[in-house]
Formats: C-alpha cells, sequence, structure tokens
C-alpha cells in the first residue's frame, strides 16, 4: 500500500514542491502528509501548489511525528500510498451516518484521521464500524496543537477543516496492534453520572473531589487545579473489557462544580478504574503492540508487510517525558530493520481489526502494519 | 495479583452492572431493546446482536446493533432462522452455537466471515436475542450467564413496553377520535383560527378566519401577513408575543380584503411546534358587542333627551379641566339653569318640557364656540366648560348667551315660552378639585337666582363659599329684624288711564331700611326672603301697612304684590282676608298682583284666592305678562281684572316691531276676554301715544312717576 515514507523539514515553497515531487513516484494515488505543530506550515499558501499533484493529498497537523525511532516537533513526514483510495472528508462528525453497504469479503484498510478536539467521536467511530466490510482494519488517530498554534487540523487539497474527519480507505490489508501497559491501581468505581466528555460523580460522589481523595488515600499525592494535569497524566481512568484489556481514559482538566474533563467519552453508569503508570510496563506494552500488528497481518496476508504506521499518544510521550525515546526505541527494535516506521504524536488514537467495535483510546501505542 | 483482582472485579460489575441498567428506562419497546442491546454488544465483546420477536407467522428483527445490521434483508434471513429460533424459545436456556458445531451456520445467520460463535438467549415466549462474536469464548466469559439472571427482568421489561404500546395504541385511536371532532369542531366554528410563522405570514386558518378576513383560499391567506389586515396587530403581536409569549383578548380594527373593516379579538400565543415556534391564534369579529358597547357608552355618557353629554360625562371633563389646569390652561365652568321650568312640566306636560329642553340645548349649542363642552347636568340645569378662556371674556360669552336665550323664543307645540336663564360661573384655575367647582358654580348659580334670575354670576374659584351664605344669612337676619322693628316701608308707583291720564291705583312697592338706613330695593331682599320663608310675613307686612295707607288717605286704590309662596299659604289667605275686613278699608280700594309664574304653579290654589278676596270686592292684576311661559289661553281661566303687559316689551315698542305686535296682541286678547290692560315701563311720552293708539287702557313708568313713598309728591305732579 505505501510505496514510500520520507521526513522532510521545509525551508520553503520550493523545498515542500520538490518534496512533494519526490512522493509523487509513478503509481502514487495519494501522499499522507503528518505535520509536526512547530512546522511552518501556511495552508492558503500551500494549497496551490498541493493541487498540482494528480495524487490525493491530505494530512493533519499532529504535536509531533515519528520517523524510524525519532520523534519530531517540527518537521513533516510524507507518504505515498500507490493504492486507489476513497478520501471522505467530514466536516461534522454529526453529519456521517456511515458508508454505504459495502461487500463482505473485501480486505480494506482505513486510515481515520479525527480533530482530537471534537466531541462526539465514539458516536461517529460506531458509524464507521456499523457500516464497515467484515475484513476492514481500521487505524487513526486525533490530530490537533499542542499548543493551539493552528485552528485547522486536518486539510486535503480542496480545503482545510476543523471539527471534522478525514476518511481514507483503500484495498488493502492492515494489521493492528493496541497496547498501553497502564495498570489498575484501584476500583471498581461507579460513573453515576457523565454527560459526553464530562464525568460528574464517580461512586455518587463529586469526581474531582473524590479524585483528589483517592489520589490523597492511596498515593499520598495532591491533586489540584492548578496541577491537574502534571499528576492526572500519570493517573488516568480505565474501562475493563470483557477480555480484560483496558481502554484508557485520560482526565485533562478539573470542571465547574466538581466534575473532571477527559479526552474521549465515559458512559453514565460504566464501571471504571483508577490506573498508574509504570514507564517499563508502558515501553515494553508498545512492543507487544508492534508483536500484535504483525502477527494480525501476518493472519490476513501471510506476509511480513511494507510499513508500520505508529500512533503514539502525546500524552503518554509527555508522561514517559525522555523516557519516550526508548519507547520508541523498543518499537524500531520490534520492526524488521528493512521495514521502514513513520507515524505521529496524537489526541487519542483510533484502531480496530475489524472484529471488534471500533475505540477511541487515550495514551495508548497503535502499530499498523501495511 | 492486585491488578487482576481489580480487573476481574470491573469486568463482572461492569458486565452484569451495565446491562442491567440498560433495561427498562423507557417504555418504548425499539428504544428499551436498542439500548439493551448496545450495552449487551458492547460490554459483551459481542460483534453483532438482533433481537427477534416471533409473534406472527414470521419472526421480525425487533433491533439490531453491531456490524453488519444496516441495509440487510431480514425478512429472508428471517425466514431461515425461523426454526433455529424457534428451537432457543422451545430451549428456554441460553443456545451457544461455534463455528465447529454443523449447524452454526443455521444459527449464525447473518453470517460474514468473521463469526466464530453465536448465542441465543430466549427472552419470554416470543423474543429471542441473538448474539454474534468474532473469537471463541467470548460468550463465555460471563455475558452469557449475566444474561440468564437478567432474562426474567428483561421479559418484564418488555412485557411493560408492548403494554404500554397497548395502551398508546388505544389512546392513539381515541385521539384519532378527538382530532377528527376538533377538526371538525374547529371548520364549524364561527370563530377564526390561525396559524403563522415567526414571521408573521400566516400558515394556516379555518374557513371562519378566512371569512372574517374576506379572503378566499389558505392558498391566497399564505401571501399574506398580519400587517396586511392590522398594523396594530402586526406590531402588537411582534411586541407581546417577544415579550410575554402571548396576547389575550386585545380588541383590534381588522381591515377585510374589501376595504371593510371591523371589531375584533386577538387571542394568541408563541407555541413550539414540530420544527420551530408559531403563533397559534383566535380572532373572535366583536363588531356588533362593539356597537352596542358604543350605544351603552353613549346613553351612558349622554343625555337621552337632549343628546349632550350627561353629568357623568360633564364631571370627567371636568376632572380633565382640572387637570389641564395643572398644566397652565385654565378654563370656566358655566352652570345654567332655566328660570320657572318645573311651570313648563307642570302646565304644559312632561313632552312639553321635553321639547323646551331640546330647543333650549340648540340655542346654546349655536352660542358656544366648537369644542366648548356642553352638558346636561340635570333636570333644568346644564352645564359649558369653555377652554382658555378669562373673567372677562367668560362673563361676557354667559351674557350673550343669557341674553339669546332670553331674546329667543321658544315654540313648544302651539304654545310660545319666553325663556330666561340663570348662569353661577367658577374659573378652573386647578386648585380645586372637579366636586368643588361644581359646588362653587352651583353657588354662583344660587347667586344668580337669588338676584333676581335671568342674571350671570361668577365666584371666584378662591372666593370662600361661606362667605355668600354669611351674606344670605345677614340678609335674613335684617329682614326678620326689618319686620320686627317695621324698618320695612312702601313705595307707591302710580297707574295711569291712559285716555284720561287719572290714577286708577298705586301699586305699593315695598323696600327695606338697612342698618345704614340705605334702602334696599325687592330684588336684593325679596329672592332671599322666598327661599328662606320670610314672604308670608312681608307680604302680610305689606297688605297691612297698605290698609294703614288706604285709611289714612281715602281717595286712592292700592295694589299690593303677592308673592307665589304666599298663594300657597292657605293661613295668610285667612289672615288677610282677616285684615282686610277688621281694618274698616271698602275692599274694593285694595288689589292684588300676582305674577303670571305665580299663579301658574297652582291654578287652582291661585283661583281659591281670586274668588275668596273678589268676593269681598278685591281685584286682581296679572303681573309680569308675556314673559315666561304665558298663553293667552290660560287668561281665560284666571278671574282678574287686570294684565300687566310686561315692561320688556314695552319699553321697546316704538323701535321693536316684534314687541309691538306683541302689545298690540296681547292687548286685544286681554280685552277681548274682559280683562284690561296695564303696560310696565312706560318711560316716555311716546311710548305712552304708542300705547294709548293700541288702545291698552293704563300705563305704569317713570313717565307716570317713580315709585316714591310720599303720595304727595305723585299727585302734585300728575294734578
Amino acid at each position: 500500500m505505501i510505496s514510500k515514507a520520507v521526513f522532510f523539514q521545509p525551508s520553503g515553497l520550493e523545498s515542500w514542491r520538490s518534496f512533494l515531487k519526490d512522493l509523487q513516484v509513478e503509481g502514487t494515488c495519494g501522499i499522507f502528509l503528518m505535520v509536526a505543530e512547530n512546522t511552518l506550515f501556511d495552508y492558503e499558501m500551500l494549497r496551490p501548489l498541493f493541487k498540482e499533484f494528480d495524487a490525493l493529498v491530505f494530512g493533519g497537523i499532529f504535536p509531533g511525528v515519528i520517523f524510524e525511532d525519532v520523534h519530531y516537533t517540527e518537521g513533516v513526514v510524507g507518504c505515498s500510498i500507490e493504492q486507489p483510495i476513497l478520501l471522505d472528508v467530514i466536516k461534522s462528525l454529526d453529519d456521517f451516518s456511515g458508508f454505504p453497504c459495502e461487500t463482505v469479503a473485501s480486505n480494506d484498510s482505513v486510515l481515520i484521521l479525527v480533530d482530537g478536539r471534537t466531541g462526539n467521536i465514539s458516536a461517529f467511530l460506531n458509524n464507521i464500524f456499523e457500516t464497515s466490510g467484515s475484513r476492514w482494519g481500521f487505524i487513526g488517530g486525533g490530530a490537533g496543537s499542542l499548543y493551539n498554534q493552528h485552528k485547522h487540523v486536518l486539510f486535503s487539497q480542496e480545503e482545510c477543516i476543523d471539527q471534522g474527519a478525514i476518511i481514507v480507505r483503500a484495498k488493502s490489508s492492515i494489521g493492528v496492534g493496541v497496547t498501553h501497559g497502564w495498570q489498575p491501581m484501584y476500583g471498581p468505581l461507579v460513573v453515576n453520572s457523565a454527560k459526553g466528555n464530562e464525568i460528574k460523580e464517580i461512586n455518587w460522589q463529586k469526581a474531582f473531589p473524590y479524585y483528589q481523595q483517592i489520589l490523597l488515600e492511596k498515593e499520598k499525592v495532591h491533586v489540584e487545579k492548578a496541577n491537574f494535569f502534571d499528576i492526572a497524566k500519570s493517573y488516568p481512568f480505565g474501562m475493563v473489557k470483557l477480555d480484560g484489556s483496558i481502554i484508557v481514559r485520560d482526565a485533562i482538566q478539573a470542571g465547574e462544580e466538581g466534575s473532571m474533563i477527559l479526552i474521549g467519552e465515559i458512559p453514565q453508569n460504566s464501571i471504571i478504574v483508577l490506573l498508574h503508570g509504570d514507564k517499563s510496563q508502558l515501553i515494553d506494552a508498545a512492543g507487544d503492540a508492534v508483536k500484535q500488528a504483525f502477527q494480525r497481518y501476518r493472519e490476513l496476508t501471510g506476509k511480513r508487510g511494507g510499513h508500520t504506521l505508529l500512533v503514539d499518544c502525546i500524552s503518554r510521550a509527555l508522561f514517559l517525558g525522555e523516557d519516550f525515546k526508548k519507547e520508541l526505541r523498543v518499537i524500531r527494535e520490534h520492526i524488521p530493520d528493512t521495514i521502514p516506521l513513520f507515524g505521529f504524536l496524537s489526541f487519542g488514537e483510533i484502531a480496530s481489526n475489524g472484529d471488534r467495535y471500533l475505540e477511541f483510546y487515550n495514551k495508548t501505542t497503535v502499530v499498523g502494519v501495511l | 495479583m492486585m491488578n487482576k483482582h481489580i480487573i476481574n472485579m470491573t469486568k463482572k460489575l461492569s458486565l452484569s452492572y451495565e446491562i442491567a441498567l440498560s433495561i427498562g428506562g423507557s417504555l418504548d419497546l425499539h428504544e428499551m431493546l436498542k439500548k439493551f442491546l448496545e450495552t449487551v454488544v458492547r460490554k459483551g465483546e459481542a460483534y453483532r446482536g438482533l433481537v427477534w420477536l416471533l409473534e406472527d407467522e414470521e419472526p421480525t428483527m425487533v433491533s439490531a446493533v453491531g456490524s453488519f445490521t444496516r441495509g440487510m434483508d431480514y425478512s429472508a434471513i428471517a425466514k431461515n432462522l425461523k426454526v433455529s429460533l424457534e428451537n432457543s424459545l422451545k430451549a428456554g436456556t441460553p443456545l451457544l452455537k461455534t463455528e465447529d458445531d454443523l449447524d452454526f451456520l443455521q444459527y449464525c445467520m447473518p453470517f460474514t466471515g468473521n463469526e466464530k460463535e453465536v448465542l441465543l438467549v430466549p427472552i419470554g415466549s416470543k423474543t429471542v436475542l441473538q448474539l454474534f462474536f468474532t473469537y471463541k469464548g467470548a460468550a463465555s466469559q460471563g455475558l452469557a450467564g449475566v444474561l440468564e439472571e437478567l432474562i426474567p427482568q428483561l421479559s418484564n421489561a418488555i412485557a411493560a413496553c408492548q403494554t404500554h404500546r397497548k395502551l398508546l395504541d388505544l389512546e392513539k385511536k381515541e385521539k384519532n377520535s378527538l382530532q377528527i371532532k376538533y377538526f371538525d369542531l374547529m371548520n364549524n366554528l364561527d370563530v377564526g383560527i390561525f396559524i403563522c410563522g415567526m414571521d408573521y405570514y400566516f400558515l394556516d386558518a379555518n374557513p371562519a378566519f378566512l371569512r372574517l378576513l374576506g379572503v378566499e383560499s389558505i392558498k391566497e391567506l399564505q401571501q399574506k401577513s398580519f400587517a396586511s389586515f392590522c398594523e396594530v396587530c402586526n406590531e402588537e403581536l411582534k411586541e407581546i408575543i417577544q415579550r410575554k409569549g402571548y396576547i389575550k383578548n386585545l380588541e383590534v380594527r381588522i381591515k377585510q380584503e374589501n376595504g371593510n373593516s371591523f371589531w375584533a379579538t386577538l387571542t394568541a400565543v408563541l407555541r413550539p411546534l414540530q420544527d420551530g415556534h408559531y403563533i397559534m391564534g383566535i380572532l373572535d369579529d366583536i363588531d356588533e358587542r362593539k356597537k352596542t358597547e358604543k350605544k351603552l357608552q353613549y346613553l351612558a355618557t349622554h343625555d337621552a333627551i337632549t343628546n349632550i353629554p350627561n353629568r357623568y360625562s360633564l364631571e370627567e371633563a371636568l376632572r380633565l379641566a382640572v387637570k389641564k389646569a395643572k398644566t397652565g390652561l385654565e378654563s370656566a365652568l358655566l352652570l345654567i339653569d332655566i328660570d320657572n321650568f318645573k311651570l313648563v312640566n307642570d302646565t304644559l306636560g312632561h313632552t312639553a318640557g321635553d321639547e323646551l329642553l331640546v330647543q333650549f340645548t340648540e340655542i346654546l349649542q349655536k352660542n358656544i364656540r366648537e369644542g366648548d363642552f356642553a352638558a346636561r347636568f340635570g333636570g333644568d340645569e346644564f352645564a359649558i366648560i369653555i377652554e382658555g378662556i378669562e373673567k372677562n371674556e367668560v362673563l361676557d360669552m354667559a351674557d350673550r348667551i343669557r341674553n339669546a336665550v332670553y331674546e329667543n323664543e321658544v315654540i313648544v307645540g302651539s304654545t310660545r315660552l319666553n325663556l330666561s336663564i340663570s348662569i353661577g360661573i367658577v374659573l378652573i384655575d386647578g386648585t380645586l378639585d372637579y366636586q368643588k367647582i361644581l359646588s362653587k358654580a352651583d353657588i354662583a348659580l344660587y347667586k344668580a337666582k337669588e338676584e333676581g334670575r335671568n342674571r350671570v354670576a361668577y365666584i371666584h374659584h378662591s372666593e370662600d363659599a361661606s362667605l355668600e351664605f354669611l351674606k344670605i344669612n345677614h340678609r335674613i337676619k335684617a329682614i326678620k329684624q326689618a319686620l320686627r322693628e317695621d324698618r320695612l316701608v312702601l313705595y307707591y308707583q302710580p297707574i295711569v288711564c291712559l285716555n284720561k291720564g287719572e290714577i286708577l291705583h298705586y301699586e305699593a312697592l315695598v323696600r327695606l331700611v338697612g342698618d345704614d338706613n340705605k334702602l334696599l330695593l325687592p330684588g336684593e331682599f325679596i329672592p332671599v326672603a322666598e327661599r328662606f320663608g320670610l314672604m308670608a310675613e312681608i307680604d302680610r307686612w305689606v297688605i297691612q301697612a297698605a290698609l294703614r295707607k288706604l285709611s289714612e288717605v281715602p281717595e286712592i286704590k292700592i295694589f299690593v304684590n303677592l308673592s307665589a309662596v304666599s298663594l300657597l299659604n292657605k293661613g295668610l289667605l285667612v289672615s288677610i282676608e282677616e285684615d282686610i275686613l277688621n281694618s274698616g278699608v271698602d275692599p274694593s280700594r285694595i288689589g292684588f298682583e300676582i305674577t303670571e309664574t305665580s299663579a301658574m304653579k297652582d291654578l287652582a290654589v291661585t283661583e281659591r284666592w281670586l274668588r275668596k278676596l273678589q268676593k269681598i270686592g278685591c281685584r286682581f292684576a296679572l303681573d309680569d305678562f308675556g314673559i315666561g311661559f304665558s298663553s293667552f289661553s290660560y287668561l281665560l281661566n284666571l278671574s282678574v281684572d287686570y294684565i300687566k303687559i310686561d315692561g320688556s316689551f314695552v319699553k321697546n315698542i316704538d323701535n321693536n316691531s316684534a314687541h309691538f305686535t306683541l302689545v298690540y296682541a296681547m292687548n286685544k286678547v286681554a280685552h277681548a276676554f274682559g280683562k284690561k290692560t296695564i303696560a310696565e315701563c312706560v318711560e316716555n311720552e311716546s311710548i305712552a301715544n304708542t300705547l294709548r293708539d293700541l288702545k291698552v287702557n293704563c300705563g305704569q313708568g317713570y313717565y307716570f312717576g317713580k315709585p316714591t313713598g310720599n303720595l304727595e309728591e305723585i299727585r302734585a305732579v300728575l294734578w
């Protein structure tokens, strides 16, 4: 599916032109651009250039991009897609009710890029899953700017959008692996009152004071509104699935009247646990994601894969700090040398091998083998 | 270890708690099942979930969640799946089939290739839950057990939804029947019902509304907004709807398509309907009611006889005048009373009285400015409010009105009436309330009457009314004191025979000598004496004094005036008769003058006096004839000897042909009835000559002699 992946640090329009020309090799149907948020990127200036190319150009702005075992906050990773693609630009997630009915047996790989700040992502993903083919694999994540430098974080040749999504489909297989390494430290807890990505009450008490109380009792950690993100990034919530896997929900803000704001939703009446991260466990888990992805790809195709797309959570990178490099090295080590690794840091991750519901993850490593 | 323990606990709790909570919560079967199924599929890690209902011949899919649930041909699947679903119901417990089972595909429909297990859970006797899994062992992770435990609860919830559905259907049927009734009612109502959008353009209406506006069709109506029919409505609608959300019984003027307009009440309310807000309203034609109301209001505020505003309106107008005066626009109130009006009612009947009031009103209206306010205050009292006028101007105006009335004859039926009016005036400067103003005007009117009627009296608004009463009180005291101290004096004026120049008799005129020895004329104290019951005493004193004079001066005859009130005093008649008889004076030397108006008050009583005193030889004269309501026909009914033609006709006889004619006529008729005539106010020789030419018998006036206390003076002049 991917014929080429290149890292590039633009120095002007001409450098962009030569970069894109380099990607536009014979048979290229699409060019996926992952732009790190500190890159000099002016969509309006570049749009005429994008239009010069026959291939469908699309992409997003992310807190960082990954090329091989290094992550960059400035620079662009571009990859050429050698198969025909279907590109859907969704301006509002609520407007998307699903794909037209697809044939059961097709093997599609689907890349989903959403604006990470958008609400109602879960319903959007449900609509995708329920109208997808039975052998589709999904990978994607939330675009966005950590420092709010960009309003429009998704773009195509035609337009740039915010609060929307881009869906790219290709007739090819993808093996997806998902892990995070976060461990339960306290629970179960009942989210008895929640709306969207805001949880109001836990165990019938106001969410934030209760969260403060647990952290103080169990970890001797004081969390206040002022130091919220610094502390909360180490203590996310988790929803436990039947197979024992956990979907992480990152708390990013103490809300009004004792509520807590998350990235992603926790439905009301959910049973959750409080998680804690051990850096080495997280890094080890990332390696497992690679293994899962390659295994799935082999199951689907009998081949070992051509490229590896990594979608790693920015919150995870922030939590790991310098150790994030270790995580990338571990991931790289699990990938055969000849298979390139590229990807982006995301605000929430999307993944499914098609046999399970599409989930919107937090603090998770998603690896796709294409 | 700890982690696993937490995960296991959470997993179990999550599965059972969240699924259990998803049951119920809605009485809509599809909604409830969808929520339940979503939770089961998501929490149970299912690939897909379906709920089948086996009520009819073929199973019906009632809810579907998960992969490949949209766009499937469920009726085809139902046919193939029917037996499997029935087997599940027969089994009565969850039935698990894996891809290893030979009949797996009979139960795993639809099959997409990913499915590894399918779980069929019977719920009650007609419902089957079908769950698909993409990996082996998924159903056994606890979901099957949880579902088995929840079957009774779910079964009850489904039954509740079905019962609710039946109730809803029943309700819907009733509602439909009600809706038909409402529709029928709306179409047949006479009241206009409409719906318009927030842009005030009509959307729908009933036939009555179209009729009211004169619009042919709904389509035509939809091209129009409320502004097309009523600008006020539109503004009011906007204002009130935006502020209050409703309008209740707002009276509006609606202009129809053909230009006609009518009054209606508008009731409207802002309602949320389907996809926005609409205004629903009722328009009720109240034109007839309005007309009746207007009529009633007119009747309530206007006098039925004269058609001018009544007392109620006057009070309102006065309130307004006071309000305006406070802002600097002063005005004046004139209170008008028709002198001796009661006589008309008593003698000519109430119909004639009413006719007189109508004619009087016409005279009044002709003599006031446009914009001045005239009202009938009650009985024979009228009021005029004149805006922006000063004292001198209002006095002039009042006198003009008085004069106009005085100089215009009123013809009621065949009777010609000469009216006079008294006017009381007070200025409205905002310092007094309307009641005090009315009270002041009443005092002014009283003053005008007291001063002899046919007069205008003015009271300053700040003048203390009590002063007026003090004055009256003082006058009463003076009269009583004069009677006690014998300080009344008689003056005499000769009545001269025009042909011979002889004095026929003298008219005795009473004067009152005040504290300061100043003589008060009758007009200054007689009205007070009349009003406060002193006339009989004065009349008795006058007769006694005249009898004394007759005793002193044997060759003369004296006529004294009998007031109206005295005529009604039976005791006085007896006393006078006794006084005459006891005086020794020949009764034929004494005569009585009664005014026509006094006589008319009670003709029978007057006749009794006449007969009684004429019987002993006394003579009678009818005074002031021609003014007021004199009618020649009445002369027949009174056995008086003399008719005294009122001076107002006489003094202008040489200059006013009408007066000349009247005097001529009065004289002729009097003679025809055998009465002798006396002309009053003969002020010069020319008048005397004219009267003589007209064959008037006698004259009285300055030409022949002013009233004097000294009889010798007169006699010396004449003889």
